[in-house]
């Protein structure tokens, strides 16, 4: 009883919640006409899909600068890198690889510049990184239509300049990584073994980088910038780091769910697309102020569980389309959850 | 000589924003081709039509909250009471009166809950508040796509969808369309002047200056200041929160039945979410920052604003050949200048808190 | 003396509440639109037959700006505001454009939300003149659905 207790306190009641409804969506999956198989094969490439995205708020919730609201930025270097390996045109996992190789170097410059900015704002770090992705996604609204690309697969048909609202990769690089190494297993069921070797070597690079020194140091800036200043870390340069590399992160993220879902969504697209990430992250158990690669990859299959099965289950139990609405306040209540738990103030 | 040069970097900084969007429009007018008398009817219906939401923003700030972006649930509130007034089919002032009365207990209750949220996670009031919206816009959805039609009686066919429950996404609001605009008709030449509006926001705006001199407004202007000096002297500070919260909303219940009676059409999974974010650059382009904002920065800020949201197209379409561009210019200014203004209160602060570290430091030498 | 307050307190709080709750209906009663139809067309009211009129004007609440002409088997449908309006039907000939007769008639529309009125009843002077309402088959199509609130909405 005492060890249930405790589960239940370090777990918290709404994450032990919604792993229970998760948990009853793919018991009552059979009995409501929804194949099991399909829905574990989507819910495995979903979570393929969006493991980095997710993945890239965990260095800056190290170094305490808060959940990466401002996650479009990175996004926005990501599609940058996707049009241009677009533009170049060529084909297979190599296109993958310009556009990573490409995405890379724009989001760390961008990673840089927003990094200093939240060391001139420290302690306001969430809203403001929330305006500075929505405004860099209506200024690149409007780099969208003035950019010279020139392939016609992606430019409006009529107007001859101007890229398109959602710009297909088929025919470049749609499922660049599990095209050759998936298992398929009967009709219904397709692990995509490429995206999740992908995705494990990401997260164990950002698994080692937290084992070295800076790394180390980061992870001390976050639970104590002073006595960290004390022993002679640079604060305002790790806190740096760490935002570059969560662009980073999320750059390349938002490639590989691309590859995956086969189109890139440009203009208002990116808008909201850091709120899924920052709910699944503290979903998986992570605080405001702590995060680990298992609150990553445990909150990354709850959420995208539930994004699944809902549609499908709740439908063809209740005849209607719930999904989005169950999306929106399991999310947002998640976040908010996680901003009013009664946490040691810092500063 | 430096103090002299600190004072004016310090007004300048206050004022950057209006300065800058007044030599904005300033270079957009002549472009975008508008004549004088087309700008002034605009922008006074725009003055009447998006004033008092802007103004409902007032108290929070005043308690030291911030920019209170939950004002979507009051928003929320008051077109539940105009989906219900529709239904009724009352019109006329009788409606927006009945409208308002069916929707203030609602902003009641959300604000209830919005300050007692809010009083959970002291020192990140915006960004609670930020997500508190979308999480109340869910059940919101809820309520509203699922449970009205049903749960809730709906009787008229035009506003449920077809199939049998939940509400449509756009609601023709004809019977009570400018009633309140033109309950006091006036024309000065050419151009209407919504007078009954304008009286309206000036007994609010009287109403603001009543209320600060209080012992209620008082004690939030104690809290603004610093909440563990008024913790000390004696004031309840958790439930003061609350109730500049609560005021706040109903307020903003008010504010978007006023809008959506100008407006005339209400859409009913959006309105009300770009009135929060419309009615907070306002503000914050009519000068006013996290901690510190007047009547006279909302009413600079809602022209400024709603000057640059009328020109901004017309001129990106003659400057460039694109109207879409204009449009888009137009978000990102929304955006930006949100912001600009909360890096440029933050990094204030970071700044005022390292002074007052050297001065300590000082006295101790 | 504390108690007593809070009770006097309590009573002038519930009697404002009441009074709001009563003020909602008023509100609801006076500031009710009703879908008034207007029939010219043959009718049958308590066993009378009456046949629809050639030709006649008719004028609501004594506004002549919104004067409106009827033809025999017209029907139309006017939005009144509030419980209590008259009206002025005016048979004429057509030709002649002579005033054969008028006629001023109330209507107490309550909170009905609909109701129909047999226009030659009312010209031959009957005090009843109220048909049932025809049922509308009118579908009303779902424009844009729920749709388009995806891309709004985190």
């Amino acid at each position: 009883m005492e060890k249930i207790n405790k589960f239940i306190e370090n777990a918290g009641w709404p994450r032990i919640i919604i792993g229970l409804f998760l948990l009853a969506l793919f018991a009552a999956a059979p009995f409501v006409g929804v194949r099991l198989d399909t829905s574990i094969s989507d819910t495995l490439v979903r979570v393929g899909m969006n493991g980095i995205l997710v993945l890239a708020m965990v260095p800056m919730v190290q170094s305490g600068c808060g959940l990466n609201f401002g996650l479009p930025l990175g996004i926005i270097a990501g599609l940058l890198g996707a049009m241009t390996s677009l533009e170049i045109g060529i084909q297979g996992s190599i296109g993958f690889v310009i556009a990573i190789a490409i995405a890379v170097p724009i989001a760390a410059v961008l990673g840089w510049l927003y990094g200093q900015l939240l060391n001139k704002v420290k302690g306001d770090e969430m809203m403001i990184a929330t305006y500075v992705g929505f405004s860099s996604v209506a200024l690149m609204c409007i780099a969208w239509l003035m950019l010279p690309y020139t392939n016609p697969t992606m430019i409006w048909g009529y107007g001859g300049s101007g890229l398109r609202t959602t710009i297909s990769v088929e025919g470049y690089w749609l499922n660049a990584l599990s095209k050759y190494i998936y298992i398929q297993i009967g009709e219904f069921l397709y692990i995509p073994v490429g995206m999740f070797l992908f995705f494990g070597l990401v997260t164990f690079l950002v698994w080692a980088f937290f084992r070295t020194k800076t790394g180390t140091a980061m992870t001390a800036v976050g639970s104590n910038p002073e006595f960290a200043r004390a022993s002679g870390i640079d604060v305002d340069k790790m806190r740096t780091v760490s935002v570059v590399m969560s662009t980073v992160l999320g750059a390349v993220g938002i490639l590989v769910y691309e590859q995956s879902f086969g189109f890139c969504q440009l203009y208002m697209g990116p808008f909201y697309m850091a709120f899924p990430a920052v709910a699944a992250i503290l979903l998986g158990g992570a605080s405001v102020n702590k995060a680990t690669i298992v609150n990553v990859v445990v909150g990354t299959f709850l959420f995208q569980g539930i994004l699944t099965m809902t549609p499908s289950v709740i439908n063809s139990i209740m005849q209607t389309d719930m999904s989005e609405v169950i999306r929106i306040i399991v999310s947002n209540g998640m976040i908010l959850y996680a901003l009013t738990r009664k946490v040691k103030v810092k500063r | 000589m430096s103090d002299k040069k600190d004072k004016l970097m310090n007004f300048l900084a206050d004022c950057a924003v209006p300065i800058i969007f007044i030599g904005l429009s300033a270079a957009a007018i002549p472009l975008s081709g508008f004549s004088a008398t087309y700008l002034v009817q605009e922008m006074l219906s725009r003055l009447a039509r998006n004033s008092f939401l802007v103004l409902s923003l007032l108290i929070p700030i005043i308690a030291g909250m911030g920019l209170n972006f939950g004002m979507v649930l009051g928003a929320m509130a008051g077109q539940i009471g105009l989906i219900l007034v529709t239904d009724w089919a009352v019109v006329g002032w009788q409606g927006i009166l009945l409208a308002s009365i069916v929707g203030m207990p609602i902003a009641v209750v959300l604000g209830y809950i919005c300050g007692a949220v809010l009083n959970r996670a002291k020192g990140r009031e915006m960004v609670t508040s930020y997500i508190l919206g979308f999480f109340i816009n869910g059940i919101y959805q809820l309520i509203v796509l699922y449970c009205m039609g049903n749960i809730i009686p709906i009787s008229n066919p035009q506003l449920v969808l077809s199939r049998g429950y939940g509400i449509r996404n756009a609601i023709n609001l004809m019977g009570i369309r400018h009633t309140l605009d033109n309950l006091i008709p006036l024309k000065i030449g050419t151009i209407d002047v919504p007078v009954a509006t304008f009286i309206l926001i000036a007994i609010f705006c009287l109403f603001i200056v009543w209320f600060r001199r209080t012992k209620l407004g008082q004690d939030m202007r104690a809290l603004g200041q610093d909440m563990a000096v008024a913790d000390a002297a004696g004031i309840p500070v958790e439930r003061t929160r609350i109730i500049a919260i609560i005021i706040s909303t109903v307020l903003a219940c008010f504010g978007q039945i006023i809008f959506l009676q100008n407006i005339g059409t209400m859409n009913t999974y959006n309105s009300h979410d770009q009135a929060g974010m419309f009615a907070i650059a306002a503000i914050l382009i009519g000068g006013a920052s996290v901690s510190r904002a007047t009547i006279a920065n909302v009413f600079v800020g809602v022209i400024l604003f709603h000057l640059m949201f009328v020109v901004s197209p017309m001129a990106g379409k003659q400057l460039i050949g694109h109207a879409q561009l204009g449009e888009y210019f137009r978000v990102f200014v929304s955006y930006g200048i949100i912001a600009l203004a909360l890096v440029i209160h933050a990094w204030k602060r970071s700044r005022d808190k390292i002074e007052a570290r050297k001065n300590l430091r000082g006295d101790a030498k | 003396m504390t108690v007593q307050l809070n009770k006097k307190r309590l009573v002038i709080r519930l009697i404002l509440v009441a009074l709001i709750v009563i003020l909602c209906f008023a509100l609801n009663y006076f500031g009710k639109e009703h879908d008034v139809y207007l029939d010219n067309m043959e009718a049958q009211i308590g066993g009378k037959s009456y046949e629809g009129i050639a030709y006649l004007t008719l004028v609501i609440d004594g506004n002549e700006e919104t004067e409106m002409e009827f033809y025999a088997d017209d029907r139309d449908v006017v939005k009144l505001k509030g419980p209590s309006h008259t009206m002025k039907v005016s048979v004429i000939n057509e030709e002649t454009e002579e005033v054969i007769k008028t006629v001023d008639f109330s209507m107490n529309l309550g909170t009905e939300r609909e109701v129909m009125f047999s226009l030659p009843a009312i010209a031959d002077g009957a005090k009843d003149a109220a048909l049932p309402v025809p049922q509308s088959d009118t579908q009303y199509s779902d424009d844009e659905d729920t749709s388009g609130m995806e891309a709004t909405q985190p």
